[in-house]
This record gives C-alpha cells, structure tokens and sequence, in this order.
C-alpha cells in the first residue's frame, strides 16, 4: 500500500508542486523569516552595536516599551499623520482613478497615469531636498508665489511645529497618490461595463453609479490600498530628511524614535522591541480595517 | 510512464536549483554574524586564524614595514563632497609619477552624498569586527561626529605611530587636540578645517553705521541687526543655522566662558550657558524665517535678504557665486565677548584599522596632499584652511583667511565624544525648538539639555569610560 502510494504519480506530482516552491520558500526564509526572527529574538536582548555587547533581558525590553513616554507620545504622532495622509491619499486617488477611467482617449489615459505615476519613480532625496525648498518660508515656491500674489508672509511649513506634520503629509500624498491611483484603476478595469450600462439604463446618475455600483465593488481593493499604506505607522525617511523630528518634536514619528533608538543610543535590542511592536499594531490595524470592510452577506 | 518520468525530471531540475540557489546565497551570507551570543568567541578565534594566515603570509603588522618599492595599492575612500575641493585625477597622477610603485584607487563612499552618517559608522564598525578593510583610507569625517565611534568601536588605526614627529607637531595645537581621542591617540589627520567667523554685507553695514568695520561683540551684532532691519524692512539683520549646536550655540558660548567643557560634555552650569541661550532668543527674532533649515539664513544670504550671518568660511564663496559683488561681503573672526574664541571643524583622513597599508596611506596624505603646493593651494581656493605649519608655509595666506588662521590659536576644540553628535546636537535642538518656538525660557532650556545630557551620559551614551 505504501508502495504503492510512494510510487503514485499523485505523490510525485505533489513532490514537483514542493520543488518548485522550494526556491521561494528559501528566499523568503533567508531575507524575510530569518531577519523576522533575528528582530523578534533581539527584541528580548540589550544589544549595543558599537560595543558587541549582548545580554538577555527577558521581557525587560517590553515592559520598558509599555512604560516609555517617548512611544506613547510618538505613536500619537504616528497615528495623526495616518489619519492625515491615508484619508487624502485613497480619496484624491480615487477620484484621479475615476476620472482617468473615464478617459475616452487610450493615448491620454496613457498620458494622465505616467504624469501621476511619475513622482513614484523619483528617488526619494530629490523629492524631500525639492519639497524642503518648496515649503523655504524665506525663498521658497510657496513663499515667493505668494508674494507675488501679495501675501505678505509665508507659512513656515516645516518650522512650525503645528504645520510640520501636515506639510509631510501633504509631500507624501504628492509623492505617492500615482501608486494608489493604478491600484485603482486595476480595480476598476475589472469591474464589468454591463454593470455600468445597467445603471445607466435604470436612470441612475454618474454619481449614483460610483455610490451604489464602483465604490461597493472596489471595496477589496481599498483594503488592499489601507493594508499598503498601514506601513506609514513606521514612517522614517520623510521626517528623518525634512524635519529630522522637529520641531519640538511635531514629526518624531513612532518609526523615527526607533531608528534614533537604534543608532544614537545604540540601544538595539529596545529598537527591535519598538519595530515588532509596530508589527503587531499594525496587524491590529489592518484587523480593524477588515472587519469594517469585509465583504457583507446580502 | 513517460508522464511519470516527465515529472520526475521535473522534479530533479527544480531540486538542482533550489540546492544552487541555496549555494550561491550561503556564499553571499554573513558567517561572521556579530548579533550572536557567541559573537565574542567566534571572533577571537577568527582573530587567532587570521593572525595564522598573517603569519605565513607576511601581512598584518610585519607588512606596514614593506619595503620602499614593493607594489602597493592604496584604497582611498573619499566623502562625496571632497572631490568638490580636489582635483584627485592630478593629485594622484603626481604621486603616482613620484612613488611608481604606489597606485591610488579613489573611490566614492557609498551613502555619503546623503551624509549618512550613522550608516557610514555602522559599516565600518562591521568591517573592524571581521578584521576587514574596504579602504585604507576613508577621506572625509570629522572628528567629533563620524570619528569618535569609529575610534570607540576599534574601526580605526591611529596615525600618531605612522605619521612623521615634524608633521605631527607642525598641526595646529587646537586643532591637534581635537582630532586625539579619550584615549589619548590621535585618530584624525586632519586635511582642511572650516572656521565658524563672521560674515557681513559691507555695503549694507556701512549704508547703516557710515564703517565698513565688522561688530567686534555680540552685543554689537545685536544692535547693528536691529539698525538693519530698520533701515530696509525687507532685509533680515542677522542669520543663523540656529538648530545645530556647532553652528550657533557652541561660537558663542565658547566666547562666553573660559571652560566651556566639563568631562567632555558642554558645561552648562556655567552661567554663560543661560546668557548664550538668552543672546541666541536674541538674535533669533532678526532671522530669516527659514533659518531652522540646514543653512537656510547663508541661501537668504545669496539671495542678498541678509545683512548679517555667523557661518564659516565657504559660506562667503557661495554668496559670491551667488553674485554678491565680492567687494561686498566680508568675512571677520567669530565676535568676542568674555573669550575671543571660536569653534572649527576639521574633514580629515582616518585609516581603516585592518587595512594593511598604514604606513604607504599616511605617507600619501602627507606628501601628496598636505605638504603638495597645489594641492595646498586648491585648498585655500576652494576657502578652505589647511591647518598645519608646514602647509600655510607653502603658499601666500589669502587675506579671507587671516583673521581666521589667527583665531584657530585661541579657539577651542570640540571634544572627540560619541556624546555629541549621539546625543547633545538632538538634545539641543529639541530644547532650543522648544524655546523658540513654543516659549519655554532660557533657564529652564539650559536646566533640560543639562538634566537629559546628564543622563544620557551616565547611560553610558558617551561610551568611554
């Protein structure tokens, strides 16, 4: 019977479906399972980089986390710029997707999404030195239009420290809106155009269509679309480029403390506690988002 | 059956793979992982086997005593910014055509276009721990940000034992003492130094006081701000980058007491500490708004919207390419108050501790930059000031550097701490954020960078002990 089963062409089919997963699966364990791991075991160690020096602490680290002021108040910061950017992020996309999708012309849809996507492929230090240039209060873009336009004085975007967060949103929203727009336009590519014409023939509006038909149906891709940018909790290289933090604190994003935890104070082991705690808040959030999204039984 | 076999070929070619795949990146991994608990161990015995290798090969230490004309290539990594000063192209071929047995490879540092320079510690740090050398030369850091954690964390060879006694005591005596750790070596050959002084619009001071003079004290800039910005509503009476601590606070406290620090950390006791946080509160209200961002008030400065500005040297050479007429800018030493004081800061060449070539690599320094007239003289027409005797002995001193030369005797260094750059510079600018911009006074801005400092310090964040 076993010899049989060992010599069944099911089993062997089954071996190649393996072996062909095999090459994955070792690229996955060696750059994301074993970093994952590494972090994960670190997280329960006071680890100085410069000295070489390592010691177990037990659950001293996470502890140290519940009890640190400096991860409330940055994961409050972290919270607020989510709430800035994403809502910005998916709504102006959306509605760029929507328009764009509504181009008759194939050539101009072509036209509109590269001029969208186009600051995605920018590399990330051009854009920040740009935008740190744009929001210069002194000479700046912002300060000189509105000059020109008889303004007597700019806002100070990234030196105020109740703008500063705000202004990073505004960049990254900027930055990255082209990304989320081809997200949903491949949403709505698959959305039947007999779905569409049905609205239309029982005399539903243009806006009526988005409402009852587009949005319901593209409800999958704007959780993937939340999923994608949940990883802005972590949010290191906007502030750490524009703001290193500043001012008074306005843009020590969660993800900022613990890489500044992690090099200035060569406290690498409270580091990796921060970054997976990050990881399960964000799985948290990602938990919500489901259950508030999720596909509903009609 | 054919299907069956079919499969199994199948099957081999993607296990021949996976094994290959797995090969190839077992090669390309860290077996020296230094996050293990047994990192110690594992390396003292790689120490010990290197040191077999060394010596059946010949290298390690016995090698910097090659001989003259043996073949040596010297790896000279160089900051991104450095080849703005020198020609490496001449430089090099000249040393090449007088040393033919040395050839010079210069290369970029990957991450320092960006100055990255906790990225650039962590490397080196990491090569030091596997008794590796990228480069034998790393041109470019300064002493008391980069070098002070390279130094701590066994990256770096110190030069004194490789560099000649007559250059060595040719440095400048303030600028000697800050490239030399705690641990009394000197880490740093210092290749150029930038001097914080005062620079000025002479059109615009002598329009509002009838002299061309600059102010000699802090109170003097105060007041010729404020005439400034009375005279022309649109120009700004004074500028600053005010964030940093090297930019601002340390040139004026430095001129406000004599012992500006205590146990390698600012002596914010010192009552000075205050005075200088309350001349910053000051001069801050005659600042171009822009003047928290990396030398913002030196572009409002090109831009000819700033009377006034505490920057160092290159500063003046970008305002004159911006197109101030250079008949209209001037540069003057740092004003004075109880001290005539300032502070400098040097980019220098660190050797990599496990590179082979120590001797062959300060010997290129040396002769093939610092003591090279051209090269020498590229230096200072880029506004640079080289600081050392034997240097400023090969070329005519350009009147712009004269005050500046004259004030490296009385200025003071800034100690060789991972303190700093780790923890008073973030220290500080959030405390004088928070004065600036949110009102929290001077004393209680001095009482917190003291008490947090304090404790980073006792934390260990200094790092020597």
């Amino acid at each position: 019977m076993l010899k049989e089963f060992v010599r069944s062409a099911r089993l062997r089919e089954a071996m190649s479906g393996y072996a062909f997963l095999l090459p994955l699966l070792v690229v996955m364990g060696l750059f994301v399972f074993y970093p994952l791991a590494t972090t994960v075991r670190l997280s329960f160690h006071d680890y100085s980089f410069i000295r070489d020096e390592l010691a177990f602490v037990g659950i001293g680290n996470y502890s140290a986390w519940f009890n640190d002021p400096a991860v409330w108040e940055t994961l409050w910061i972290s919270a607020m710029f989510f709430f800035l950017y994403v809502p910005a992020n998916v709504g102006l996309a959306l509605v760029l997707a929507l328009l764009i999708d509504r181009v008759a012309n194939r050539y101009m849809g072509t036209i509109y999404r590269t001029i969208f996507y186009f600051p995605v492929v920018l590399p990330a230090a051009i854009v920040f030195h740009m935008w740190v240039w744009i929001y210069d209060p002194s000479i700046g873009f912002f300060s000189l239009t509105g000059q020109a336009l008889g303004f007597e004085r700019a806002l100070n975007w990234l030196g105020d420290p109740s703008l500063a967060l705000g202004g990073l949103a505004l960049m990254s929203v900027w930055r990255l809106v082209g990304e989320t727009v081809i997200i949903f336009l491949v949403g709505l590519a698959n959305i039947p155009n007999d779905l569409y014409e049905a609205g239309r023939i029982d005399g539903g509006s243009e806006l009526d269509i988005i409402r009852r038909i587009v949005l319901p149906l593209l409800k999958p891709v704007i959780f993937l679309v939340l999923v994608l940018r949940v990883q802005v909790l972590g949010l290191i290289q906007e502030p750490l480029f524009m703001t290193e933090g500043g001012p008074a604190r306005a843009t020590r994003t969660y993800g900022l403390n613990a890489f500044f935890t992690f090099y200035r104070e060569d406290s690498v082991g409270y580091a990796n506690t921060q970054f997976v705690m990050l990881g399960i808040i964000s799985i948290l959030v990602v938990l919500v988002a489901w259950l508030v999204l999720r596909p509903q039984r009609h | 059956m054919a299907q069956v076999w079919r499969l199994d070929a199948r099957t081999l070619g993607m296990a021949c793979l996976s094994l290959l795949v797995l090969l190839v990146l077992a090669a390309c991994g860290d077996d020296d992982a230094t996050t293990d608990d047994d990192a110690t161990m594992e390396d003292d015995a790689t120490d010990e086997a290197e040191a077999a290798v060394d010596d059946t090969t010949g290298e390690g230490e016995e090698s910097e005593e090659r001989d003259g004309d043996e073949e040596v290539t010297l790896r000279l990594g160089v900051y991104a910014y450095i080849t703005e000063i020198w020609d490496f192209a001449e430089i090099v071929a000249n040393y090449e055509e007088a040393n033919p047995h040395v050839t010079v490879d210069v290369q970029p540092i990957p991450g320092t276009e960006q100055a990255d320079l906790p990225e650039v510690v962590q490397r080196y740090s990491l090569e030091a721990r596997q008794d590796e050398a990228t480069y034998d030369i790393l041109l470019g850091p300064t002493a008391w940000m980069e070098v002070a954690p390279l130094a701590e964390a066994g990256a770096l060879e110190p030069i004194d034992a490789h560099i000649p006694d007559e250059i060595l005591d040719g440095m400048i005596p303030s600028v000697r003492e800050e490239s030399t750790y705690s641990d009394g070596a000197v880490y740093v050959l210092p290749m150029w130094t930038d001097v914080v002084g005062f620079i000025y619009r002479t059109d615009v001071v002598e329009d509002v006081t009838g002299s061309t003079d600059p102010p000699e004290t802090w109170e003097d800039v105060i007041e010729l701000a404020e005439v400034i910005e009375a005279a022309d509503p649109d120009m700004h009476g004074y500028g600053a980058d005010w964030p940093h601590s090297h930019r601002l606070f340390l040139p004026i406290f430095t001129t406000l007491t004599d012992e500006p620090y205590v146990d390698d950390r600012w002596h914010l006791e010192d009552d000075a500490a205050v005075e200088t946080l309350e001349l910053i509160q000051e001069l801050h209200q005659y600042m171009p708004d822009n003047a928290a961002q990396d030398l913002g008030s030196s572009e409002t400065f090109q831009a000819g919207r700033v009377g006034t500005m505490t920057y160092w040297q290159p500063q003046l050479a970008r305002a004159i390419e911006a197109g101030i007429p250079e008949e209209d800018v001037a540069l003057a030493a740092n004003p004075h108050a109880v001290t005539d004081s300032t502070i400098f800061w040097n980019a220098g060449a660190v050797l990599q501790a496990a590179s082979p070539n120590h001797e062959e690599a300060v010997r290129f320094m040396v002769e093939g930059i610092l003591t090279d007239e051209q090269a020498v003289q590229a230096s200072f027409d880029t506004m640079k000031v080289v600081p050392f005797e034997q240097s400023l002995e090969l070329v005519d001193i350009p009147e712009w550097a004269e005050p500046l030369v004259e004030q490296l005797d009385t200025a003071t260094p800034i100690p060789m701490t991972p303190l700093f750059i780790n923890h008073m510079q973030p220290i500080y600018r959030e405390e004088v954020e928070r004065m600036l911009l949110q009102g929290q006074s001077p004393e209680e801005t001095r009482d917190n960078m003291l008490e947090r400092i304090q404790e980073a310090q006792d934390a260990g964040g200094g790092l020597p002990d």
